[in-house]
């Protein structure tokens, strides 16, 4: 097998901007040059899921856990610097506004995995939480993916509050695969 | 002596830039704060008039990178674009994106989940311990975006071709 796990990051994300939107009718993207003189598209909902923009001046990660018959049961929390951010069953997610800057969130279980994630103003990061087998346990390992993958995760996903924001999740509230 | 050109135009926060990454990147042999070089792919004008030309280099960073692990634990490659120098001045960015070409593997798909999980490793040794997850490679020249972290005063494009200037890699 060689298509093993291959994780990319939410910043290496297929984007069609609405600036770009007219190259491929145009041909070559190098012969036409962006406008910067044109006025701004209006801010859209972050996904098809209608998660909308952060507030100004902040970012925002969303975090979600697919869901996966390993490890279903058990709760795993994702923390920066220690303090929780949230909990997750398998099949949920949360989000995080949070300020721009480079941040550093951790999972653990059998061992710790980190992500160190460039958060700028204005935009939404999509982060999994994706299990794999340990040598005693499962492991988890945070993923940024992209908002494509998130959507398409999103069917099989049911909204959380972070932690200090609302109750917890239940089991039973996981959706099914 | 010539005059300096005066400054004609602001280009607002945010803009969108594309950008070309100009050298190869792998999570298995980057390391974090590893700068490379990008390139400006498309120029950007204001009010007609070319500020940031195709060609313009700049800088990006390593900002997380894992290697792929042997339990099915799939490389991290996270990235950032700091800057492209302008005639002396740095436009800041932010907001970097790959595009499509990004990624080298034969499915070409930007995100494959885990496996290991439900693999079992040859010759009945623990489940997973022997799978390996893959690595993130991306060649050189490959597409990407991102945003202007600020709004900047510069100067006109100097010279008549400068719409298209290429820079070697």
């Amino acid at each position: 097998m060689t298509k093993t796990a291959l994780v990319l990051t939410a910043t290496l994300a297929l984007l069609a901007g609405p600036a770009f939107a007219d190259d491929s009718a145009s041909g070559s993207a190098a012969s036409k040059a962006v406008d910067a003189s044109a006025p701004p598209a209006a801010d859209q909902p972050t996904s098809a899921t209608a998660i909308p923009p952060p507030p100004a001046g902040k970012g925002q990660v969303i975090f979600y856990r697919p869901w996966n018959y390993f490890g279903a049961a058990d709760w795993i929390k994702i923390r920066e610097n220690g303090a929780e951010l949230g909990k997750m069953y398998g099949g949920h997610y949360f989000i995080q506004v949070t300020d721009p800057g480079v941040h550093k969130y951790t999972v653990a279980m059998e061992t710790t995995d980190t992500l160190k994630l460039q958060v700028d103003p204005g935009e939404t990061y999509y982060v999994a939480a994706q299990v794999h087998m340990g040598v005693v346990l499962y492991r988890f390992n945070l993923a940024p993916v992209d908002e494509a993958t998130f959507d398409k995760a999103l069917k099989h996903l049911s909204p959380i509050k972070a932690t200090g924001q609302g109750e917890e999740p239940a089991p039973s509230a996981a959706p099914a695969p | 002596m010539p005059p300096a050109p005066e400054v004609c135009c602001t280009i607002p926060l945010g803009t969108p830039v594309r950008l070309e990454i100009m050298e190869p990147l792998s999570s298995k042999t980057q390391k974090e704060g590893d700068q490379f070089k990008i390139r400006l792919a498309q120029p950007v004008s204001v009010h007609g008039q070319v500020v940031l030309t195709a060609g313009d280099v700049g800088v990006g960073e390593v900002v997380d990178v894992a290697p792929a692990g042997f339990t099915g634990r799939g490389g991290k490659l996270v990235l950032a674009a700091r800057y492209i120098d302008q005639q002396g001045v740095r436009v800041r960015l932010m907001a970097f994106k790959l595009g499509g070409s990004g990624v080298s593997h034969e499915d070409s798909s930007l995100v494959v989940s885990t496996v290991g999980a439900v693999a079992v490793g040859p010759l009945g040794v623990i489940p997973g311990v022997l799978i390996k997850g893959g690595q993130i490679d991306i060649p050189a020249g490959a597409e990407a975006t991102a945003k202007l972290s600020s709004a900047i005063d510069l100067h006109p494009a100097a010279s008549p071709d400068a719409t298209d200037r290429k820079t070697s890699p």
